[in-house]
């Protein structure tokens, strides 16, 4: 009889649970590691092709930082006004924006109770104040803090390079180093795994930078030709939420929407916007994301759903960004398992072609 | 001093894996361009003596490159149960490449005997290289063909009437 070799179920669950409490008690902490790897992995394919000519990984990946800070420094240079110029005019726009917001709310509300009968007017008034006006202008008045709670991410710039350079650094031997601790009889099915986990982890990350920096793009050209002000700020802002799936479009699409409300004081300039990012968002899901998608991790649109609520539910923000490749991890995790039990129980039999039984010739 | 930043530069390790793996019948119609994809779709893995690779029965994933080291490759004997060494796999030699075809059952044990340095070609790796780089999965994909005949002839030829083989 052949030794089979029986799945550890109880010690691996036991250790994935744990592993799984150990991340979630320390998430915060790994974000900008994730964003590093995540980086890392963006990154790899071109050093690789760098590596096929025979050049050291250390020469190739000091090289790119070192370009990649030349190219930021001359960017620094020739953006910083621009960027300044338009943050710093939103900071004093803001509270003009309040104004108009305010009275454009009460223009609304004077027409709706000039035209309802008598003695309605008062009640309705006292419902917008109570519903709208109020919890809206409490929003916007917290605006300024959202965007200055955005900052944090800002003292990641400095950790997600110095994780993406020691993670390029590695690149491959990372792998077989993990492969050399593998007990040798598991070698096959960790680089099952591995291929399985790189193939649709990889093809996702550089299909959303890929469409984060389309969304911008588009955006940019889009706002400018509808004369928005703080088009850059906004664009960035879609291509930067656009990595958060659904929901960082509608966000962009309002931030656009209530600027361009606020500097017109009219709903059509609001409209125009919003009609702007529909258009990029039906160009995205129609024309980039297919031939991204051809690439990337397919979900059912319901799982792709659940997995952001589930992710937003418990780690907020991150778990909104991470849950998909995280999704894609245990996507691979389990088609994994499931090929290595199916095969090892005999579930799959491998084809026997007809031409197999004719004699060889 | 240009052959000290030659040495700073480039790579010496990848250079030897790629002389290392032109000098194999498998990729030896291989470019030198295309040997340096292959050799970055291969992970390696020492193995130490009485290390076990892949026991018989079990399926089939990856196809081995010895680079240095011995393996030997044992099959049990279904009328006594006993282990049988049947070949030793000596350094540019590979093994388990049925695996790239299909997962089947492993129809050996394959076990370092010494301290062995392997590389690993998974089936997806050599997947991806046939639809990103056609010309390297043909002609890895010809030699399998060719081998697998040189092996069906040669069992043929050893018993003709059990194949009812009829060779040309």
């Amino acid at each position: 009889m052949v030794d089979r070799r029986r799945f550890p179920a109880v010690p691996v669950l036991l250790i994935s649970a744990a592993l799984l409490f150990a991340l979630y008690q320390i998430h915060r902490i790994l974000i900008p590691f994730a964003l590093g790897f995540a980086m890392a992995y963006v990154l790899n394919p071109i050093v690789s092709a760098f590596e096929l000519r025979g050049l050291r990984r250390w020469v190739i990946v000091l090289m790119m930082f070192l370009f990649a800070a030349g190219a930021l420094g001359f960017a620094a240079g020739s953006l910083t006004d621009l960027v300044t110029t338009q943050f710093s005019s939103l900071q004093v726009m803001a509270p003009s924006y309040l104004v108009k917001s305010k009275t454009l709310i009460a223009g609304y509300e004077r027409d709706l109770i000039r035209r309802l009968p008598y003695g309605y007017g008062a009640i309705v008034s006292k419902a917008i104040d109570q519903r709208l006006t109020g919890p809206l202008v409490d929003q916007l008045e917290n605006v300024p803090t959202y965007v200055l709670g955005l900052f944090p991410i800002l003292s990641f710039l400095l950790l997600i390079p110095l994780v993406t350079f020691y993670m390029l650094l590695d690149g491959p031997d990372a792998i077989d180093r993990f492969i050399q601790a593998c007990p040798s009889r598991y070698v096959e099915q960790a680089l099952h795994l591995i291929s399985e986990i790189d193939a649709s982890l990889g093809s996702y990350l550089r299909g959303i930078i890929i469409d984060a920096f389309a969304i911008t793009a588009a955006a940019f050209v889009g706002l400018l030709v509808l004369d928005v002000n703080q088009a850059l700020a906004i664009s960035i802002l879609a291509g930067v939420c656009n990595f958060i799936p659904y929901i960082g479009a509608l966000l962009a699409g309002l931030a656009g929407g209530l600027v361009a409300l606020f500097q017109y004081g009219n709903i059509w300039a609001f409209l125009r916007v919003a009609a702007l990012f529909c258009a990029i968002r039906f160009l995205d899901d129609w024309v980039l994301q297919p031939l991204i998608a051809k690439q990337t991790v397919h979900l059912h649109a319901l799982a792709y759903l659940l997995t952001l609520l589930i992710g937003g539910e418990f780690f907020g923000l991150a778990g909104l960004i991470f849950a998909v490749p995280v999704v894609c991890i245990l996507k691979a995790l389990i088609t994994v398992v499931w090929a290595w039990y199916s095969t090892e129980t005999q579930l799959r039999q491998p084809a026997m072609l007809d031409a197999a039984m004719m004699p060889y010739t | 001093m240009l052959k000290f930043i030659k040495k700073l530069f480039f790579d010496e390790n990848f250079r030897e894996k790629k002389v290392f793996l032109r000098s194999l019948d498998l990729f030896k119609d291989l470019s030198n361009r295309e040997v340096g994809l292959l050799a970055q779709s291969l992970h390696s893995r020492t193995y130490h003596a009485g290390e076990i690779l892949f026991m018989e029965g079990d399926i089939g994933r990856a196809l081995f490159i010895l680079e240095s080291g011995k393996v030997e490759l044992a099959r049990r004997d279904a009328r006594d149960g006993q282990s049988r060494v049947i070949f030793t796999i000596e350094p540019g030699d590979f093994f388990g490449e049925m695996a790239l075809l299909e997962q089947l059952p492993r129809t050996a044990t394959a076990t370092a005997t010494e301290r062995s340095k392997l590389h690993l070609l998974y089936r997806s790796k050599l997947d991806n290289l046939l639809h990103s780089h056609p010309r390297v999965g043909i002609t890895v994909m010809t030699h399998l063909a060719q081998l697998l005949s040189s092996r069906l002839r040669r069992a043929s030829a050893f018993s003709p009437a059990a194949s009812g083989a009829v060779d040309g």
